[in-house]
């Protein structure tokens, strides 16, 4: 009891080896969830396989489209470039708290090319980032996390911002929901989908994946940061067939535009 | 001559067979689409610390929690869930009885403590400001309550039936 109260005390401490305990309990386990989890060798999974690839397609064609058609050609950035998706299975579903799952496991591993900080993906948007690796399996930290907080443009003026669970004074949320907290001076409506921001390297996410969709737009009460409660374009606890997005870190130099 | 009498612990084999089923269960079971899952582990830690007490309880609560947090995908935090599923294996030795029990006490055991279980989630997750979803909480209480009331009866006798075999 004494040992595991100095490990909690050391992991909330943020010396973090404690978290190193996941790779091993991977290692073990993994091959074990593999095999009893759900398999994936049906028509049904092979077809919403297919689904997460077409639907990447098509954000990638999508937020290429509006790169060129705002900021032609600086913004055509080269994260995407060489970027692939991997089909994956959830295999676990951690033990949920109160506000949900998370954490998932699924079915692809370091031997599958998956690494650590690598976007997820669903047909609808946003899964959540790859936290652990192990040979055959890989941990998911799912949106909706206490600790996952993603970086947002919202509406077509791309107002800037950052999504995460926790809400903050007294708005209230209902289960599932996550809030979006706007940078100073920007502005959001109920119906705003978001996207997100994008990161160096694509990693943990690249831009343009949907996020969700403003439900509605809490009251300032004279607080000074703007924040609204977003509906989840993906719901985590009816997760099947995902997508790893395996991201090829940025070697060449960006090129400059010319007048 | 006369051989030794070899006491294998059979009974400490069943309860580590019924840990690792719960917890895959509990793993997979939602990977599967079956939502909101009943809480299989905390519903052994009841069955062994009404056997055993809150001490045993406790500790096997200790361990339970410990699977779950190690098994993939583990928790955010490792070791909360083992110190949540000790308090809970503690809490539950508290009401055994000598002697033959009711189902109608024993449901009432796993009422109790999956309800102080998922108190601790709730507030928890209140105080990190997070959204708590009511709906699937009360459910997850509610089926690991009813899966208490069949599972524990059962596990008792049996564990019960191996002590008197000396198997214990």
């Amino acid at each position: 009891m004494l040992a595991t109260l100095l490990v909690v005390v050391v992991d909330l401490g943020g010396w973090g080896w404690p978290s190193r305990l996941h790779s091993a309990g991977a290692a073990v386990f993994g091959p074990v969830l593999r095999w009893v989890g759900p398999s994936g060798d049906d028509e049904l999974s092979r077809a919403r396989a297919a689904n997460v690839r077409l639907a990447d397609e098509l954000r990638q064609a999508r937020e290429s489209a509006t790169a060129t058609s705002r900021l032609s050609p600086l913004l055509a950035s080269p994260d995407l470039q060489g970027a692939s998706v991997v089909a994956a299975r959830v295999v676990a579903v951690g033990s949920p708290g109160a506000s949900g799952p998370e954490r998932v496991t699924l079915d692809v591993g370091r031997r599958d090319g998956i690494e650590v900080d690598q976007p997820v993906v669903a047909v609808d948007g946003l899964v959540g980032r790859v936290v652990d690796v192990s040979s055959w399996t890989s941990d998911v930290l799912l949106l909706g996390a206490a600790d996952l907080r993603v970086g947002v443009r919202s509406g077509s003026m791309g107002v800037l911002g950052m999504v995460g669970a926790a809400s903050s004074g007294a708005a209230s949320r209902t289960g599932g929901e996550l809030t979006l907290t706007v940078v100073a001076g920007g502005s959001v409506a109920a119906g705003d989908a978001l996207v997100t921001l994008g990161s160096p390297g694509g990693r943990p996410f690249v831009a343009g994946i949907p996020v969700g969709t403003v439900a509605r737009v809490d009251d300032p009460g004279g607080t000074a940061a703007r924040t609204a409660a977003v509906r989840p374009a993906v719901d985590v606890t009816e997760l099947d067939v995902v997508g790893v997005l395996r991201t090829v870190p940025r070697t060449t130099p960006r090129p400059a535009s010319t007048p | 001559m006369r051989l030794p009498t070899l006491r294998f612990p059979v009974v400490g084999l069943l309860r580590g067979l019924l840990l690792v089923a719960a917890v895959l269960g509990v793993l997979t079971l939602a990977a599967r689409g079956i939502s909101p899952t009943p809480d299989l582990v905390l519903v052994i830690v009841v069955a062994v610390a009404l056997r055993s007490g809150p001490v045993s309880g406790a500790g096997f609560g200790l361990l339970a929690g410990w699977a779950l947090d190690l098994v993939p995908p583990g928790s955010v935090h490792p070791g909360l869930t083992g110190l949540l599923y000790a308090a809970a294996g503690a809490l539950a030795g508290r009401w055994r009885r000598p002697g033959p029990v009711g189902p109608v006490w024993l449901a009432f055991v796993g009422l109790v403590t999956a309800v102080a279980t998922e108190a601790v989630r709730v507030v928890a997750d209140l105080a990190a400001s997070l959204p708590v979803d009511w709906p699937a909480a009360g459910a997850r209480t509610a089926w690991t309550t009813v899966v208490a009331a069949v599972v524990v009866p059962v596990v008792l006798t049996v564990e019960a039936g191996l002590h008197r075999r000396g198997l214990a």
